[in-house]
């Protein structure tokens, strides 16, 4: 019997767990309302829900072997490959961008471009390099980089082919500043300033006659998106993540009333410029939107938006405005990061040309 | 429902166990029936039905043979019960299987054909219908009595440890348990400590290796070092998920006071195919030996006959691990060398370690690929990967996305699989204790008197709190991976 009392811990500690665990979830409102259709797995889908989100040891669990993960191999779960120093970049970067789907892509920009000038509208493709390529003396991966690089290239020449103007946003933000944060796959504002810039010398946008003031937002840390691949903010400056420091502004038209963002379901715009995007035109802490309203010096709209990839806003964008009926902006920006055309998904949801479109753009 | 979930660890298994243990032993049937039900149910409640159809048919068959035994007529019953399993797994398992095969026979696919639905893989079916066969010919054999009742029958139908993903249990081995089985608190402890290894090697290793092994299989021409490490890793990352399960299976039995034969015995570590199949899957491959080899007349009929029933039981074998080509190559790759075997009396001669072992592994390497690639041209791939035929590093981007830190535990995997006999021994010196008290080898039956001593003094030497402290270890930091990653279903369900 000498084995047998230690291994009492066994059980003791599994089953006495269990019943702490689950009058947490009780006792914190997890269990009530979790019942579903028995039938289609429904109410099962919700308890293993529950039980895989809401465990009294999750925390520790994604802090603690998420940050001896990142200690001992620098790798983070999937969805992130670290750099040097800190750097991570999100595996969307690591994708083969095959050449068709940039092909397919331009292909359906210039179906864009020949709706917005049948409406009087001049298309202005932004294309976004992948942070890898940008900032890749900060990682391991420089053949990634270079495919990524490849890949913004062809994107550019692709488009220009079909005779679509496009800013070479590449040479903006290749100079000396950061203009990637280091656990956030976005840019910073020295990042936006600099695009702005290029798109006011770039002469593809007639500079406007509005005055603009800059009114500075008190500066902000925050924990990068990327983070939450490693571990949790909390453990992350203890293992070298440390928050990033961002330092936002707006644009105070000194001229009229501009406050820029606008729902979909408003009214057309009067605005002269709209822009269309993901989140790093519709995120206001990247300040984007008055970087462009600075330097083009007239009213910018955006239609900007989050976690839907590049192209449905766009689609959202025309169909909107087609459906109002209202008056079209002169302009219309389109920021487009490279890494999306690696997406099968996003290739997938590309809509069908109309059959006139196809005949035209071919 | 799966072992390796949250919602199974801390609420199914401490709730049944409380219902299990709170209830009269003479009844515990009723529980085990009841929560093997809600296990299954848990992933589909409609196939629920299919499972309580078999039960009853091969039940209700059971009691015809049994009470015609010896008899044509009873044999005529055994056919009905066996062609009705056979059915079973036929249409659920194989039908799609054979309309594409027919499809692609005329050039076309099944909506070619105008067949345009898909039947869905009933999980753990191959499972529960082998069950039901076994207990079917056990009868008819005189070696299983008839006489049980149902609810015992049912409830060993659908154990929930041995569901979904085996061990294969026989009827015959399990009947007097349901009867008469011993519950204490040593061994639900001894259950939980195997339990919590088997868990240790699903997350743990397993699963951590599987990435290296998804990579590779969906490259579409992987370079050399790509493929072979995609290869080595799925021959371990299979290992460790199945035998994990087992390991968790056969704990969970314990628990309730059941005990299960074992289901893998250090494959890894054998010297030739022969000895592979007497260690890998052992509840597959001697179910398959005793119902389908013997009654083909194994090697009783000739030399040229024996080698052509290897290969038929072996395709057969394939075949039962899923509907797919790959699987019918796969298992006459094994028949053909277990024939070879014979033919050259490799697998008595016990050739120097040092040859026997590698060459064995690489053969037993690559019938994996040939088992884990989707279709036969993916597998043609990683072959020619492996010989290098698409480059040595072909694709810096496949090569950059192998994680360091499956690579590393694709190491450790291979560490644990070589010392596993040791580690076995250290891990479970509770369990095999004679009823004198003596540490016995059930792991190694031949081993001789010199090693059973020694293994008994490691044993000895590593009980009590150590391995208690090791084990808790191991569990905790497998629950905090699981919950730390997503939702990972076992290898074996697909089949």
């Amino acid at each position: 019997m000498r084995s047998f009392s230690p291994k009492l811990l066994l059980p003791i500690c599994f089953f006495g767990y269990a019943v702490l665990a689950n009058l947490a979830l009780w006792h914190n409102g997890g269990w009530p309302g979790r019942a579903g259709a028995l039938t289609d797995g429904g109410a099962s889908q919700q308890i293993d829900r529950l039980y895989g989100d809401e465990m009294p040891h999750r925390t520790v669990a994604v802090a603690m072997v998420g940050a001896l993960r990142y200690l001992l191999f620098h790798e983070g779960r999937n969805g992130v490959v670290p750099g040097h120093h800190g750097w991570l970049f999100t595996d969307e970067e690591f994708r083969q961008i095959p050449d068709r789907a940039i092909q397919r892509t331009a292909d359906h920009i210039a179906r864009v471009q020949g709706r917005l000038a049948a409406h009087g509208s001049q298309l202005v493709m932004m294309p976004l390099p992948a942070k890898l390529d940008m900032v890749r003396r900060f990682s391991h991966h420089h053949a990634a980089a270079s495919l990524q690089e490849r890949a913004y290239t062809t994107f550019v020449r692709a488009m220009a082919q079909r005779g679509i103007k496009v800013l070479d946003t590449r040479a903006a933000l290749d100079r000396d500043f950061p203009a990637f944060f280091a656990t956030d796959t976005h840019w910073t504002t020295e990042g936006t300033i600099a695009v702005a810039q290029a798109l006011r010398h770039s002469g593809m946008v007639a500079i406007g006659a509005d005055r603009y003031a800059v009114r500075p937002v008190p500066r902000q840390t925050f924990t990068g998106d990327l983070v939450k691949f490693v571990t949790t903010p909390e453990v992350a400056p203890h293992i070298g993540l440390l928050p990033e420091d961002i330092a936002p502004f707006e644009a105070v038209s000194l001229t009229g009333d501009s406050s820029g963002v606008r729902n979909l379901f408003d009214a057309p715009p009067p605005a002269p410029v709209a822009l269309v995007g993901t989140s790093y035109s519709a995120n206001a802490s990247w300040s984007f939107l008055p970087a462009l309203q600075l330097a083009l010096r007239q009213d910018v709209v955006s239609y900007a938006e989050e976690g839907q990839g590049p192209i449905a806003p766009m689609q959202n964008f025309l169909s909107v405005t087609e459906g109002a009926g209202g008056t079209w902006p002169q302009y219309v920006l389109w920021e487009f990061p490279v890494r999306y055309l690696g997406d099968e998904a996003l290739l997938n949801a590309l809509p069908a040309p109309a059959p006139d479109q196809l005949a035209e753009v071919q | 429902m799966v072992f390796s979930s949250e919602s199974f660890l801390f609420l199914f298994l401490p709730v049944f166990m409380a219902v299990y243990y709170a209830t009269p032993q003479r009844w515990r049937s009723y529980p085990i029936l009841l929560g093997s039900y809600v296990f299954y149910a848990w992933w589909r409640i409609d196939f629920l039905g299919l499972l309580v159809l078999t039960t009853l048919f091969a039940y209700l068959m059971g009691q015809r043979v049994a009470a015609h035994r010896g008899s044509r007529q009873g044999r005529i019953y055994l056919t009905i019960g066996i062609g009705g399993c056979l059915l079973v797994l036929g249409v659920f398992k194989y039908l799609n299987f054979f309309v594409d095969s027919f499809a692609a026979l005329w050039g076309t696919d099944a909506a070619g054909l105008g067949v345009h639905w898909r039947l869905i893989l009933p999980i753990g079916i191959s499972f529960y219908v082998f069950q039901a066969m076994s207990y079917l010919i056990d009868v008819h054999r005189g070696d299983a009595r008839a006489n049980a009742r149902l609810i015992d029958f049912a409830a060993f139908i659908a154990l929930f440890p041995q569901l979904i993903a085996g061990p294969i249990l026989r009827y015959k081995d399990l009947e007097h348990q349901f009867e008469h089985r011993r519950h204490s608190a040593e061994l639900f402890c001894d259950g939980m400590a195997r339990f919590l290894v088997g868990l240790a090697k699903k997350v743990i290793l397993a699963d951590a290796i599987a990435p290296l092994v998804d990579l590779t299989f969906g490259a579409s021409d992987p370079g050399f070092v790509v493929a072979w490490v995609g290869a080595l890793a799925y021959m371990l990352q299979l290992y460790f998920d199945f035998s994990g399960y087992s390991d968790m299976a056969i704990g969970l039995g314990k628990m309730m006071g059941f005990r299960f034969g074992e289901n893998f015995r250090f494959p890894y570590v054998s010297r030739s195919i022969t000895e592979f199949w007497r260690r890998w899957h052992i509840s597959l491959s001697s179910w398959l030996r005793d119902y389908l080899y013997v009654s083909l007349g194994g090697n009783r009929k000739g030399a040229a006959r024996t080698y052509v029933n290897l290969l038929i039981v072996m395709l057969l074998g394939g075949l039962w691990h899923g509907a797919n080509w790959t699987f019918v190559i796969w298992g006459l790759w094994h028949g053909g060398l277990l024939a070879l075997e014979r033919v050259t009396g490799w697998h008595q001669r016990a050739a120097s370690y040092w040859l026997a072992l590698p060459l064995t592994l690489m053969l037993v390497l690559l019938g994996w690929v040939m088992f884990r690639a989707e279709a036969v041209s993916d597998s043609l791939a990683i072959y020619a990967g492996m010989l290098g035929l698409n480059g040595f590093i072909n694709d810096p981007l496949l090569f950059g996305a192998m994680s360091r830190e499956s690579i590393a535990l694709a190491g450790l995997a291979a560490l644990v699989a070589a010392a596993e006999p040791k580690l076995w021994l250290i891990f479970s010196n509770a369990e095999n204790k004679g009823p004198s008290g003596a540490v016995v080898s059930t792991r190694f039956p031949a081993a001789s008197a010199p090693r059973a001593h020694a293994s008994a003094a490691l044993a000895h030497q590593n009980d009590g709190w150590t391995v208690t402290l090791a084990t808790l270890v191991l569990g905790a930091y497998a629950v905090f991976r699981l919950t730390e990653q997503s939702f990972s279903p076992f290898l074996y369900f697909q089949f």
